[in-house]
């Protein structure tokens, strides 16, 4: 629950601030400030207790909107960006790189969305001559907050006027009412990303059982939309084979394969500094316990570890979603 | 996580003290500094102006406990409050440099949260709607050299407004506006204390 939003004094009489202000139903404390930085990058916060109520900031995005991404982490694709209107995430998942990444748990909203479609479109014109792959849900879940961010009904035109173009919205949310009120264009695809229930319910706090993800992903495919299977990262743990591979099950019985654009997987990985922070941040972590190792400055599994569970993987995909694209997400 | 040990309390006059002093009975270490160590308050009168309330907090800071909480407490003028209201910051901005904190607001509280510019001198004139002190932002100098944002914080009490100037203030009035408030300040400080 949203108490407090801090407002850049520069986007205060943007009609999307107002726009998102008016969303909220419950009387909410505003306190402005020149630039977010004052808030959002300052020392020493505690990324723990701010997580307990984060505020939410209203921003504008200045520079660069678009970033690569690794060819490593494409789904088909040789153009790849990811963007991020919005920084941090409502979910609290134990493995997630941004409380290692951000000084604060904030949410940071910005809210000039037209300047990313700028930057899209300039993009997709650029590669005219093949197909452009944006990403959105890096840095936040893409639909989680969309009740309060509008994102999908804002985003979702480009797409369908850009058709070179292909939006993957990342998510764990069951947030999809507003996707089905539109069209289903075959050049966006709503990626969810799933470990298995065990897992979920331990390290994936306030994030919405397998299952209601699984029926919300099913909605959507039902509606004639493309739906990713994300299993990043994979998580090592008892009965690992079994777990993943009726995870696997579950979700072929719900979704056809049609349905299915393609689905990527990927180990546990963190930078150096990031996992460091992660640990000291919250050391009572149940990641800890698994056995990281430091390969060339990636804190990740064993080479060996890693090889055993992507090849079960792999296996356990192909029996259930056969010929449908698996991707792995290597360094 | 932090574990919260002790709560320290920058105060700029006697004034605003002597309730706070008299409600959680806490006794003179040294001069100016008063504790109560099976409360784990601890309380310091500042002197009026930042660089005294800095200093003081910075005093505190090196006298207690790493993962202390800091707290100021005073009187604040404001166009239109009511005098003796009871506020929470929600900015503080030195006038002289420009230069704004953001307290974390994570408590649960229906006091009323404002902004507020630390001047230098006395403010007669309110052309804003923040609220005037002569102390936060030094406090907060002080304070955040040594914790987060979300160990920081600062109650007013309104002791002026348009309608009645900072000439009026007397001490009693001091004393009776916290005394009035003492029992909200309490309970807001084991809210704070719960981080």
């Amino acid at each position: 629950m949203i108490e407090t939003v801090y407002i850049e004094n520069q986007i205060k009489k943007h009609p999307r601030t107002k726009k998102i202000l008016s969303r909220f139903k419950k009387k909410i404390n505003i306190v402005y400030c020149d630039h977010y930085g004052e808030i959002f990058n300052i020392k020493s916060q505690n990324f723990r207790i701010q997580k307990k109520k984060p505020a939410l900031i209203l921003a504008k995005k200045e520079g660069k909107k678009l970033h690569d991404i690794p060819k490593t982490f494409s789904i088909g694709g040789k153009k790849n960006y990811y963007f991020s209107h919005m920084l941090n995430c409502i979910y609290d998942c134990e493995y997630c790189f941004l409380q290692g990444k951000h000084m604060s748990a904030h949410y940071l909203l910005f809210v000039n969305y037209e300047d990313f479609f700028v930057e899209i479109k300039k993009k997709i014109k650029q590669n005219c001559l093949e197909k452009s792959y944006f990403f959105s849900g890096y840095d936040c879940d893409s639909l989680a907050f969309d009740g309060i961010t509008n994102f999908v009904d804002c985003f979702l035109p480009i797409f369908e006027k850009n058709k070179n173009a292909i939006l993957e919205l990342r998510t764990k949310s069951v947030q999809i009412h507003k996707i089905l009120k539109h069209k289903p264009i075959n050049n966006c695809i709503i990626a969810f990303s799933f470990t298995p229930e065990n897992i979920s319910k331990l390290i994936e706090h306030k994030v919405p059982s397998v299952k209601k993800r699984i029926v919300a992903m099913k909605k959507l495919a039902d509606a004639g939309w493309k739906v990713g299977l994300r299993f990043d990262p994979i998580i090592p743990a008892c009965n690992f084979a079994k777990i993943y591979e009726n995870l696997f099950k579950d979700i072929a019985l719900n979704i056809s394969k049609e349905s299915v654009h393609s689905i990527s997987f990927g180990m546990m990985r963190f930078p150096k500094k990031m996992f460091k922070k992660m640990i000291k941040e919250y050391p009572n972590k149940k990641i800890i316990s698994l056995n990281f190792k430091n390969n060339n400055g990636i804190y990740s599994y064993s080479k060996e570890v890693q090889k055993k569970l992507e090849n079960i993987v792999i296996k356990k995909l192909k029996k259930y979603m056969k010929d449908v694209p698996i991707y792995n997400c290597k360094v | 996580m932090h574990k919260t040990n002790e709560i320290n309390i920058v105060v700029a006059m006697k004034r605003e003290a002597m309730p706070l002093i008299n409600y959680w009975d806490l006794k003179e270490n040294s001069k100016k500094f008063y504790s109560n160590k099976k409360k784990k308050i601890n309380l310091i009168i500042s002197g009026i102006g930042k660089k005294r309330a800095e200093n003081a907090t910075i005093y505190l800071a090196e006298k207690t406990n790493n993962n202390s909480f800091f707290l100021n407490i005073g009187i604040a003028g404001h166009k239109n409050y009511k005098l003796g209201e009871i506020i929470l910051i929600s900015k503080i901005t030195d006038n002289k440099t420009k230069y704004s904190w953001y307290p974390s607001l994570l408590w649960k509280t229906k006091i009323k949260k404002t902004p507020l510019i630390t001047v230098g001198f006395p403010k007669i004139r309110y052309t804003t709607n923040f609220l005037y002190d002569m102390e936060a932002s030094g406090f907060f100098k002080g304070a955040r050299e040594f914790v987060g944002p979300e160990m920081v914080q600062c109650i007013k009490i309104i002791s002026d407004n348009k309608k009645s100037s900072i000439l009026n203030i007397s001490s009693n009035k001091i004393e009776n506006w916290i005394n009035n408030k003492i029992t909200i300040i309490d309970k807001l400080i084991k809210e704070f204390l719960k981080v």
